[in-house]
């Protein structure tokens, strides 16, 4: 079932992802701002769930070709990958 | 147990204190959280929009104000920022058990999202900064301390649910101050082990911060990698119900399909942290990370037949 494999692929996704991205908070944020930059990072990301997730709901109730919504979810982290920072 | 296959080096008392408090964050919050709409609709007879409208708060008066709780936590300091936050959360949930007017349950409900705001950044930054510290005095890489806060946390998520549905069966009231009692706990564990001064945290008195965030596109960058997951993650709830029931004919498997994320973070998470770390820098993990959850889209995309 796609579903389950989608599950699943999400949550090694996440697993790879979130400790990472926290554990390199540290190397970014300025000398003793480190609880603004942590939370920081909850707040900017919890908008862009926000105006995601008013997107996707549009996007789920448009009556579009039942792949089209799947795709653009699946270009998301695509276009993310590009912007993640170089270097260390 | 874990901490033995962490690393040889014992993590330090505050650190294992800090990855507690994840654990009974989450239990207490989750034992109450999943019940709430059910309560706001049967009890106190709100309507649909109302309802969504008070979780969308709920979210907002915590995730939204993370930067403010954080900022506040560099300049007063961890200890008193996290003690406020439990008091304030032992209140909401105090609040909410006996609130039976909307407006008082909107209060409650803002305040128990606002107590997180300020305990959560709080504890996540000293865990980050610990875990430095950890790496550089050579116990080992960080990231595997935060991944073993990760899969605390995930444990309490799994974990606080069933404690709340067991104590649902006797009311609604006692999740809630069943809830609060988890945070006594937690309050009092910091009020006793948490350092007024943490050695090597530095307070920062002036404000003005925030411009030089902004124009860190660094770190701006690591926001949109991360809210891009987060946004993937949260189709779980949005984007999934609707093709688990055309595919399966119920939502009934979409609990099934939660276990078995909980069960793969608790179970695999420091194995694949660790299998990462052997080979991929942090840029490089990010990036699989990504790319994984792009193919799992493109596979419900792929095996959808044309409607």
């Amino acid at each position: 079932m796609p579903a389950a494999a989608l599950v699943v692929l999400l949550t090694l996704g996440q697993m790879l992802i979130a400790p990472v991205a926290r554990a390199r908070v540290p190397d970014l944020a300025e000398p003793g701002r480190l609880g603004l930059y942590t939370g920081a990072l909850s707040s900017v990301s919890g908008l862009i769930v926000l105006l995601g997730c008013a997107a996707t709901g549009t996007l789920l109730d448009a009556g579009l070709p039942a792949a089209v919504p799947w795709l653009v979810l699946a270009a998301v982290p695509v276009a993310a990958n590009g912007l993640l920072p170089r270097g260390k | 147990m874990t901490t033995v296959a962490l690393a040889r080096t014992p993590l330090s008392p505050l650190l294992r204190l800090l990855i507690l408090t994840q654990l009974a964050f989450n239990i207490g919050f989750f034992a109450v959280l999943p019940f709430l709409a059910e309560h706001l609709a049967d009890a106190i007879g709100m309507a649909g929009w109302l309802i969504g409208l008070v979780l969308g708060l709920r979210t907002f008066s915590q995730q939204g104000l993370f930067v403010v709780g954080g900022a506040l936590a560099d300049r007063y300091g961890v200890r008193p920022v996290v003690l406020t936050g439990c008091a304030l959360r032992i209140a909401g949930f105090g609040w909410l058990g006996y609130a039976e007017e909307p407006c008082a349950v909107v209060g409650a409900v803002l305040l128990i999202g606002f107590a997180a705001a300020l305990f959560s950044p709080a504890v996540e930054s000293e865990v980050a900064r610990q875990a430095v510290e950890w790496e550089e005095t050579g116990g080992g890489s960080r990231t595997r301390v935060l991944a073993l806060f990760t899969v605390a946390g995930q444990v309490g998520a799994f974990a606080g649910p069933l404690l709340g549905a067991l104590l649902l069966a006797v009311d609604f009231r006692v999740s809630c101050l069943a809830g609060a009692g988890v945070f006594v706990l937690v309050l009092a564990g910091h009020a006793w082990l948490l350092p007024q001064h943490i050695p090597g945290r530095a307070r920062v008195r002036e404000k003005g911060g925030v411009r030089a965030l902004v124009h860190n596109r660094r770190f701006l960058a690591l926001c949109c990698a991360y809210g891009a997951y987060l946004l993937a993650y949260n189709q779980l709830y949005l984007a999934l119900p609707a093709e688990v029931e055309r595919a399966a004919g119920s939502q009934a498997p979409l609990a099934w399909l939660f276990a078995l994320s909980s069960l793969l973070v608790v179970s695999a998470q420091l194995p694949v942290t660790r299998w990462a770390g052997e080979r991929l820098d942090p840029r490089r993990s990010m990036a699989a990370g990504l790319l994984l959850i792009a193919v799992g889209f493109a596979a419900v995309a792929v095996a959808r037949p044309p409607n």
